[in-house]
């Protein structure tokens, strides 16, 4: 699992060294999880960049942010989320599943097995709803439960129940095929 | 310093396996948010999670690249404080190619040009933004449209009349007021003819606010025929999007951008301001917004609160797909019944398998403090959808009972979150003494999206110190400020929905 970002910032650090240091240590992860949400690359970097200055314009002009991780994901959600609707595309995500499923077809009994897992994985990124994604990518990436609920703006006990449903739908496919 | 209680294996199992009660979700989550010893347990119990992370390892490789080098961040940064100074508008040609960064760099500088001013010089952020407005406002269609309300009736206007236009009676009544206090009424949503207004005024006082994307201008006159006037700016293209204008208590004009008309626009016939604004004769069926009103208000008739995981979405085609995520099979027949007579309503159950795992025995929490808080989140999450789905805007445009319905809706909630509000307190207080008071309590109007952060984080403090029983430490006054200043942001929105 991915460490979380440190928060040892300096309380006497400027806006720019703090949101410098965040994008540094974050922004692969905030492009990752735009990814993850079904927006292309272009998209997706455009966002990230966007979301972390307006960080910084929030920081300068005195906001008050608990985490400025969290807000900088939900920022980017929120962009990503209505760049979605006017696009519409599908998800460049699925189709790197797909890519790596088809390159392991032919590799040896360990992979067979990575293969098998990553079919389930396929399956559940496809039926489950777009919350219960972000929420297990948000986790995979190392986001505390807290910090994933501030994200999606939902109650922890929500983000719970997300992952919940996201676990069990991968188990099921896998059982399936066994 | 206390000693630290595991949950038991079952239990950390029973968090992936079972719906537990939310109370209990929440209060084993906050432990594994602060305990990695629990977190490596987890992994161990439930080794669906390794395998999650494995298959995400394996897919980054092909994952797409950001296809440029990601920006300078500094240098960036510096941009948006020179551009503090000289704000380029946004908008580009036709056909040039786009840097990643300028996106960004666009709508951060125009944030920042709207944020950045020093705080008290409200009027210098009033003038560059009308000044910025009137060079970025665009060519309107002779199809433009205005929506009209006062308290006395509704209407359709084009958003430019021309001397041409022909006018219905109780316009020439607006315009005459318009005239008389110096307002340009021929071109009224326009930064032009607001500044042009301001200009004449002598003395005044202005606020400038900034809220979903959209910054307003509210300035209050010493004198003048218009009391107050507000004029409300979509921040992505400084398009006017509204306006507000007090004569007096019981006289004042609303405008709102109204869709374009299709054909030539004439103004429509007068209606009493408590009806709908008047639709093309065809148009009978309930409008989108009226259906998804209607269908929170069959969710609220559920009786579950705000703390079901109940997903409205309203899709493109104007479908509403509701999701409920935690009732049993008794309430979501409840739901069902609730939901007949609402057209084109779909209710989703994505794992219908998984029924006869619903509805967990008790609902009730680990502790009174969880509960209070957790339901104080619940409604202030209700509230902030409420707001975000229906604005201003949306809210003219349903019918007088659908508003109603909604006020009632707003009112009711509103007072039960003080109420919830209220029982926190007191249940804290029995623990320890409590000093309910804040520093500094927000400026300005309350609205749903600051209870919203407010309540979100009382939320969190109350969990993580009941949780982790550390309920002597260094937060205990910290969320005596922050539930002082969500109490004053839920009494004063309170006042305002009841108004």
């Amino acid at each position: 699992m991915v460490p979380p970002v440190s928060d040892d910032l300096s309380p006497k650090a400027t806006a720019q060294q703090r949101v410098a240091a965040l994008y540094s240590a974050a922004r692969d992860g905030v492009y990752r999880y735009l990814l993850a949400l079904g927006l292309d690359a272009a998209r997706a970097q455009e966002v990230t960049q966007d979301a972390f200055l307006r960080l910084y314009v929030a920081l300068r002009d005195g906001a008050a942010i608990e985490d400025p991780k969290a807000w900088v994901y939900r920022v980017a959600r929120n962009a990503g989320v209505d760049s979605l609707e006017r696009i519409g595309r599908e998800s460049p995500y699925s189709a790197a599943i797909a890519d790596t499923i088809a390159s392991l077809a032919k590799s040896p009994e360990q992979e067979l097995i990575e293969k098998e897992w990553l079919e389930g994985f396929q399956d559940a990124m496809r039926s489950l709803s777009p919350q219960q994604r972000a929420c297990l990518e948000l986790r995979g990436q190392g986001l505390q439960y807290w910090q994933i609920a501030e994200v999606l703006q939902v109650r922890t006990s929500t983000v719970g129940e997300f992952l919940r449903r996201g676990i069990k739908q991968m188990k099921r496919w896998n059982e399936c095929q066994k | 310093m206390p000693e630290i209680e595991h949950p038991t294996e079952e239990l950390l199992l029973a968090l992936f396996e079972e719906q537990l009660p939310a109370a209990e979700v929440e209060h084993l989550l906050a432990h594994l948010d602060s305990c990695q010893i629990c977190e490596q347990r987890v992994s161990l119990i439930e080794p669906a999670f390794a395998r999650y992370q494995r298959c995400r390892e394996l897919i980054a490789p092909r994952l797409p690249k950001p296809p440029q080098p990601w920006g300078d961040i500094v240098a960036e940064m510096q941009k948006v404080e020179r551009a503090r100074r000289t704000v380029p508008m946004p908008g580009r040609k036709r056909g040039t190619v786009r840097p990643a960064w300028m996106g960004a760099l666009a709508a951060a500088v125009l944030v920042g040009a709207i944020l950045f001013w020093p705080h008290g010089s409200s009027e210098l952020r009033a003038d560059t933004l009308l000044l910025k407005a009137r060079s970025a406002s665009p060519r309107r269609s002779p199809n433009s449209r205005l929506r009209v309300r006062t308290p006395r009736f509704t209407f359709l206007r084009p958003a430019v009349l021309s001397d041409a236009t022909s006018e219905v009676p109780e316009m020439d009544a607006i315009r005459a007021q318009f005239a008389a206090a110096h307002y340009d009424w021929s071109d009224p949503l326009s930064a032009g003819a607001y500044a042009n207004w301001r200009a004449k005024i002598a003395h005044r006082t202005v606020e400038v606010s900034e809220d979903r994307g959209q910054s307003t201008i509210r300035t209050v006159a010493d004198g003048g025929g218009i009391a107050e006037a507000s004029l409300t700016l979509d921040a992505s293209d400084l398009s006017p999007v509204s306006a507000r204008f007090v004569f007096s208590p019981q006289d004042w004009v609303e405008i709102a951008k109204a869709p374009d008309a299709s054909v030539e626009v004439r103004p429509l016939a007068s209606a009493p301001a408590d009806a709908p604004v008047t639709q093309p004769a065809s148009s009978v069926e309930p409008s989108v917004a009226e259906r998804e009103l209607m269908t929170r208000l069959a969710i609220d008739r559920l009786g579950a609160g705000a703390g079901e995981p109940i997903d409205v979405d309203v899709e493109p085609d104007g479908r509403i797909v509701v999701t409920p995520y935690r009732l049993g099979e008794l309430r979501e027949s409840q739901l069902r019944a609730n939901l007949q007579g609402v057209e084109r309503v779909t209710v989703r159950s994505p794992e219908a398998s998984e029924r006869q795992e619903e509805a967990p025995a008790s609902l009730a929490g680990a502790d009174p403090a969880i509960d209070a808080s957790n339901a104080i989140a619940s409604r202030a999450h209700l509230l902030s959808q409420l707001a975000e789905r229906f604005p201003p805007v949306t809210e003219a445009e349903l019918s007088p009972a659908a508003r109603k319905d909604l006020r009632e809706m707003r009112v009711r909630h509103a007072r039960a979150l003080e109420g919830d509000i209220d029982t926190l307190a007191r249940v804290l207080a029995q623990n320890r003494p409590l000093r309910l008071s804040a520093s500094e309590l927000p400026d300005g109007d309350p609205v749903p999206k600051a209870l919203l952060e407010s309540a979100v984080a009382v939320n969190r403090m109350v969990t993580s110190l009941y949780a982790e029983k550390a309920g002597e430490g260094s937060a205990w006054p910290r969320l005596g400020e922050e539930l002082a200043r969500l109490r004053y942001l839920a009494h004063q929105y309170s006042q305002e929905v009841q108004r």
